[in-house]
């Protein structure tokens, strides 16, 4: 564990509007993903107006960037709570807690998982593809009747407002708590938001499908029977051998042999 | 639009699946839409976005894994199919989108991975530049690393544009006659293939859920 030496004790506090260029900064992140250290450089650009605000010598800067250029890795939105928690620690450090950046080092080892765990499970697992079934039901819908951009404007809201609302009140609360983040995430924040992404974009793909079914049947027949039959061959196919180019191609291959038996 | 423009927009749009903003522009059901409107018929790059949508929903950039480029995937097939959309030939357009779109998403991916190994580089200059405390310099190479990610997609995106304005005039030159109609349940196909790759999605997760 690198020990920190105490900085040059400052009085100088966070303010909003230092928060909201965090806030800013958050949306490059995963900016420079790499093998090494993963998103730790995004994270540090992020606390850039941090280090700017509570330190004004080199040395105590160069300490700081040291800090949060090592490895960590989270969800790219929910590392807004690992950012909150950071400029909260290091606020305290800066004003002379001196033991502040030891538990900054092991609390952010401890959210690497927890942050991953629960933001993959409920943007990527959930509110991410939700949505866009979501958006693609009521596109296909309302694509002929040219409300096309209303649609998508819907589609886009309902995964951007919890992603905007996660990453601003991800640092506030962050900040809020402290070392005492582990508060924020018990086992049944987020389920109704979860339950009510999962139905509303599964009822809306079954309302899709409906429509597909009646759009493709009254069009030509033949055109479901082969959508029916390459959903049935590349679902068994992709089950089967996990490969996706190869069902792909297998996919058209058999159904531009189709096309010529049929022609 | 030229090739060049458009490949540029692409390489933008696709900044967002992990670099940067994140906010969903880059996947299909929006960047197809935002091509089409900008190419002159957003109708289909709607209805492209929507079946393109369904066969890349499943991929999911996370983590470490190596995850196929599937939203400049898309947004390369649709701007070809809207490109070619003149010659009146939607079946055969559509299938040589489709393929370059599949070589795309393949490309795309290795190309990730070898902006995720010069982002190792970007790291070494970043940890010397903190060690001088330069902020200015360590915010130049965080936006170099962007920059790096959108010229390399913005470059598979030219290449893939360009090769159809190789490929598809030859194409039609040399098939036989009928081979629009051959061609027609190529479509449908692919509509098919999107339900197949979605569906045990949503059964997993509902799986999961209860």
């Amino acid at each position: 564990m690198m020990k920190n030496a105490s900085p040059a004790v400052s009085s100088k506090r966070i303010r909003k509007w230092d928060i909201f260029r965090v806030f800013l900064r958050s949306f490059f992140m995963q900016s420079v993903w790499n093998y090494r250290s993963l998103i730790s450089v995004g994270f540090g650009v992020c606390l850039i107006p941090i280090v700017k605000r509570l330190y004004s010598d080199e040395q105590s800067r160069k300490e700081f960037l040291g800090r949060h250029l090592k490895f960590f890795n989270s969800h790219p939105y929910m590392a807004s709570y690992a950012l909150g928690v950071s400029i909260r620690l290091e606020e305290a450090f800066a004003a002379g807690e001196t033991d502040a950046c030891e538990k900054l080092e092991r609390l952010k080892n401890l959210l690497i998982s927890i942050l991953g765990a629960v933001g993959d499970r409920l943007f990527w697992f959930t509110i991410k593809p939700f949505s866009l079934l979501a958006g693609v039901s009521a596109l296909f819908l309302l694509s002929d009747s040219g409300f096309g951009g209303l649609a998508l404007a819907g589609a886009f809201l309902l995964y951007n407002i919890p992603h905007f609302y996660l990453r601003y009140n991800g640092i506030l609360e962050g900040y809020e708590y402290g070392a005492d983040i582990y508060k924020c995430f018990s086992n049944q924040r987020f389920r109704i938001l979860r339950q009510a992404y999962i139905w509303t974009g599964a009822i809306a793909f079954v309302l899709f499908l409906i429509i597909l079914i009646v759009k493709l049947g009254s069009e030509n027949i033949l055109f479901l029977g082969a959508m029916t039959g390459a959903a049935v061959l590349s679902g068994v196919c992709y089950h089967v051998t996990r490969k996706f180019y190869f069902t792909v191609a297998l996919t058209l291959i058999l159904f531009i042999i189709a096309g010529i038996i049929v022609a | 639009m030229s090739n060049l423009l458009l490949s540029l927009l692409i390489g933008f749009l696709g900044l967002d699946t992990t670099i940067a903003f994140q906010v969903l522009i880059s996947q299909p059901i929006f960047a197809c839409p935002i091509l089409g409107w900008l190419l002159g018929n957003p109708a289909l790059g709607m209805e492209i976005g929507i079946m393109m949508q369904l066969i890349w929903l499943n991929v999911l950039p996370v983590g470490a894994a190596v995850f196929l480029e599937g939203n400049i995937a898309s947004m390369v097939t649709c701007a070809i199919a809207i490109q070619f959309e003149e010659l009146n030939l939607p079946n055969l357009v559509f299938t040589a989108a489709f393929v370059i779109g599949m070589a795309v998403s393949y490309l795309g991916a290795q190309l990730t991975v070898l902006d995720r190994k010069l982002n190792g580089l970007i790291l070494k200059l970043t940890l010397e530049a903190a060690q001088k405390a330069s902020l200015k310099q360590i915010a130049l190479l965080d936006f170099t690393s962007v920059l790096i990610y959108f010229l390399m997609m913005s470059a598979l995106a030219y290449v893939a544009l360009w090769g159809a304005g190789q490929m598809i005039p030859l194409l039609i030159e040399n098939l036989p006659s009928p081979a629009e109609q051959k061609l027609e349940f190529v479509k449908p196909a692919v509509w098919g293939l999107g339900i197949s790759l979605t569906l045990p999605m949503i059964f997993r997760i509902l799986r999961q859920k209860s």
